[in-house]
């Protein structure tokens, strides 16, 4: 991909609309500073990338914004820039419109498109700018940070971003342990700092700072010790309880007391929820209509005689429907129906009776439920509540035991007696209005006086009874911690007044043995984590090292020793390499860059090369990474690139220049400095590329002008001189014939200025066109012919056999020249 | 080849330099949109893991 012309408007330092046509080889462009230069280098790499390196490097990006359209441009005028790119034997033209303060409309010979088709991915490839001081800045940073800028350069950068998540997990992985994995880790360091501190357990500890690959060992050290301390005889399974026991008989003898606030379990908050939502369903519309339903309940036995009466008649009156069964007289008609009647509607009743006994029975059993589960809930709560409470009564010894230095330990168990002695009350408060709101609805059912009022006040009492309940949890909760942490301080207190201090420790080693050992896995996995950044590290840093070394190293110092020169003193660059450790290992992020002095390696390469070598060495850096395999771009635009240098390593770099476009390379060259230009020019003057003079500046942006890349007098001069060179081969001879057709075109392009007033761009002429100018200007039929002639020979200088001709015909070719050019005199 | 495999082909190289199963699978685990994320996180399952493991 090499660049045919680009035009821009608007953009950047451009206003009004430009076009440029850049060279295949090489297109220089002079123009004093802040007349536009680097706008022109942007606006490409605006197009390709859709910011700029100026932009991006930004600190603050605030201040960039809306940057890249120029300030001058009207409203109805929008800003664009297009390419035209030359490749594969065709054109394609890039167009990119800002829209908005950064975004972009692309298209592709006018078609819209969404990415520009280019096959690789852009943002891994170097750039093909090189702007001023290159990458100097790499050089300079340190080598953390040049690791990260060799890494992107080398397309390394994911390896890089690899390392830095793994340095980071394996450096802090604290913050990716799940809380309940710390809590677990903070208890058993607990017990770890208490075993740290017995002297007499020295071995046990040892053995457990050795972690896993000790874990058999230290059990056997730690049952050994435990021996030790139980009397002799005693089996291996009533070990821990015996130690329990010598420990608990020589506490009690110092203090008797416990701060016991024990946890919710789980079993604790599936009860509770089970209960706080059966006392709430309990005074449901259900309940209260079925108990006021009890309320019109006649009395069992007034139904059940009057039935049973009934029932006895019935069956006489069976037998003897004429008679009264009880005083034999007669029975009309009408009485007999009146009995029958009378014992159908006792016997409804009797049924009805019989289902509300039953309604009743199960309210009754449901109220006796009720009272056990209540009885059951009080009971677990307030067990807890009078077991931690238990310890107020002992406050006085606690705080002689505890003493001052631990008086935020006396402070909060004095303040949660305080609270949960409240909780407490409250309780009994509550569950004795519940217990009697419910005695008086069981009352009322057994006497058969169903009240509404008094099932009201049994569910009032159950709802508050149940929110009670709720809203201790989370206080009694939120004490469990800092009671347990108090009672590790009184324990261990008590331990060391009762002389228990070693059995306390190895009864937690015992008791916690497999939390240990999970504990000490987890050591190991977080401690190995040590190793895998190491892995990370060498395998990057050898990565790295590799690119660095070996390609970057050659390529880098390819291009340096062209700019070096002779004169210089012997202290130059000499490779890059990777810091290391004492022991050899690689630093993985940090790139080194080598210098030596006369032959003799230096400490500090940055700060030894002196600023012009550094600049030097930023541009072969861009150079080496522009001219890696696989960049797309065939081109390669080089901005201002010898600021601060002298002028051997200026008149050097042109032979860099050159050596670019013998690669392939199209250069489009930028500077202020007219004196080098002139130098650039003379040195690649055989190139025969495009030079472009920005004479002024206006706020409608540069005026760019193209100058002939050099006088046709120079163009004769150097014919002459080759074809006066004996020794100038065939593809000397053929270059000559070439520049006389461009002097040829210069002067027909001058001829017509001169005849016509009007100017033909000499680069767009051609055979044809320079005959009709020819005629145009009234030159002779015979000179025209003669120039025409100039056009028609086409050697292939490989393959010229007959010399003296060539050089014959091209003297012929010299002197019509000539002769044309005192037409233009 | 495209940057995911370039990826692949590091953290292939990367695993073959360690023996220690829980580096493998911390390794392994350097996937998907926010790969330290998930090594993060495959980290704390291994260590929640280790805690909640009966034997």
């Amino acid at each position: 991909m090499k660049i045919e012309s680009l035009t821009i408007r608007g953009f950047r330092g451009f206003n009004k609309e430009q076009s440029i046509d850049l060279h295949h080889a090489l297109t220089i462009i002079y123009g004093p500073n802040s007349y536009g230069k680097t706008s022109i280098t942007e606006a490409v790499e605006w197009l390709l990338y859709e910011r700029t390196s100026k932009v991006d490097r930004g600190e603050s990006k605030d201040e960039y914004k809306g940057s890249y359209r120029n300030c001058h441009i009207d409203d109805a005028t929008s800003t664009s820039v297009k390419v035209c790119f030359s490749g594969d034997d065709k054109k394609t033209e890039f167009e990119a419109e800002l829209v908005g303060e950064e975004g972009m409309h692309k298209s592709v010979d006018r078609l819209a498109v969404e990415q520009w088709p280019i096959d690789v991915d852009l943002g891994v490839v170097s750039k093909p700018f090189i702007m001023q001081h290159a990458l100097k800045y790499l050089l300079l940073v340190g080598p953390d940070q040049r690791f990260r800028g060799f890494a992107l350069l080398l397309g390394l950068d994911e390896l890089g971003n690899v390392q830095s998540d793994f340095v980071s997990l394996c450096t802090k992985p604290e913050s990716s342990i799940p809380l309940d994995v710390s809590l677990f880790r903070t208890q058993i360091a607990a017990i770890e700092n208490r075993l740290a501190g017995r002297p007499a357990l020295k071995d046990v500890y040892s053995l457990y700072k050795k972690g896993t690959d000790s874990l058999p060992s230290l059990t056997t050290c730690l049952w050994k010790e435990c021996m030790n301390r139980v009397p002799e005889g005693t089996p291996r399974e009533s070990v821990l309880a015996s130690l329990l026991r010598i420990r608990e008989e020589a506490v009690k003898k110092v203090f008797p007391g416990r701060i016991t606030l024990a946890p919710f379990t789980a079993e604790d908050k599936t009860s509770d929820s089970a209960d706080l939502q059966y006392f709430v369903k309990f005074a449901s519309e259900d309940l209260i209509g079925k108990y006021c339903e009890l309320i019109a309940l006649i009395t069992r036995d007034a139904i059940i005689k009057k039935a049973e009466f009934y029932n006895i008649g019935v069956e006489f009156l069976k037998q003897q429907p004429s008679e009264c069964p009880f005083c034999g007289q007669k029975l009309t008609a009408t009485i007999a129906e009146h009995i029958t009647k009378q014992h159908k509607e006792f016997k409804e009743q009797y049924e009805r009776s019989s289902r509300l006994l039953s309604q009743r029975q199960e309210i009754s059993d449901a109220l006796s439920d009720l009272k056990r589960r209540l009885e059951k809930c009080q009971q677990r709560h307030i067990l807890r509540l009078v077991t931690f409470l238990s310890i107020s009564a002992s406050m006085k010894g606690l705080a002689k035991i505890l003493l001052s230095k631990h008086e935020p330990y006396i402070k909060s168990v004095h303040d949660a007696i305080e609270q949960l002695q409240k909780v407490k009350d409250d309780l009994d408060r509550h569950y004795l209005d519940v217990s009697k709101a419910l005695a008086a609805v069981q009352l009322s059912v057994q006497q058969s006086k169903e009240d509404i009022a008094i099932m009201k006040d049994l569910g009032q009492s159950l709802v508050t009874y149940s929110s009670q309940i709720a809203s201790s949890v989370p206080l009694i909760s939120g004490l469990v911690s800092p009671m347990s942490d108090a009672n590790e301080i009184l324990k261990h207190e008590l331990d060391l007044a009762a002389g228990t201090e070693d059995i306390s420790v190895l009864i937690d080693l015992i008791e916690k043995q497999k939390e240990i050992e999970k504990a000490l896995k987890i050591e190991t996995i977080l401690a190995g984590l040590k190793e895998l950044r190491k892995s990370v590290d060498q395998y990057v840093g050898s990565k790295m090292l590799d690119a660095v070394s070996n390609e970057m190293t050659v390529d880098v110092m390819d291009w340096y020793n062209q700019i070096r020169t002779t004169g210089d003193p012997d202290v130059h660059f000499s490779g890059f390499d990777m810091d290391r450790t004492k022991k050899g290992d690689i630093k993985s992020r940090r790139v080194q860059i080598k210098a030596s002095s006369y032959g003799k390696d230096l400490v500090s390469a940055v700060s030894s090369l002196s600023e012009s070598k550094l600049n030097a060495l930023g541009l072969c850096l861009s150079i080496a990474t522009n001219l890696k395999p696989g960049c797309p771009f065939g081109f390669l635009f080089i901005d201002d690139p010898i600021q601060s240098w002298d002028d051997e390593h200026e008149i050097q770099f042109i032979d860099v220049i050159r050596k670019l476009v013998d690669k392939g390379k199209q250069v489009i060259l930028l500077s202020h400095n007219k004196g080098w230009i002139d130098q650039v020019r003379a040195g690649c003057r055989s190139l025969n590329g495009f030079y472009y003079e920005i004479t002024s500046y206006t706020k409608n942006g540069p005026n760019i002008a193209q100058k002939p890349w050099c006088s046709w007098r120079q163009r004769l001069d150097e014919v002459d001189a080759i074809l006066k060179d004996t020794t100038a081969d065939s593809v000397r001879v053929q270059h000559a014939e070439e520049e006389i057709r461009l002097v040829v075109t210069d002067l027909t392009s001058a001829l017509y200025l001169n005849k016509k007033g009007v100017h033909k761009d000499s680069n767009k002429l051609n055979s044809m066109s320079v005959r009709k100018s020819l005629v145009e200007c009234g030159i002779t039929t015979e000179l025209t012919d003669h120039i025409s002639q100039t056009f028609e020979t086409t050697d292939d200088a490989h393959h010229v056999t007959d010399h003296a001709a060539q050089r014959e015909r091209i003297r012929r070719y010299y002197n019509w020249a000539h002769e044309l050019a005192k037409c233009v005199q | 080849m495209t940057e995911l495999s370039k990826i692949e082909k590091y953290l292939k190289e990367l695993t073959e330099l360690t023996e220690d199963p829980v580096h493998k699978r911390l390794i392994a685990s350097y996937k998907g949109e926010n790969p330290k994320q998930s090594i993060e996180a495959e980290l704390g399952l291994i260590l929640e893991e280790v805690i909640r493991r009966e034997d």
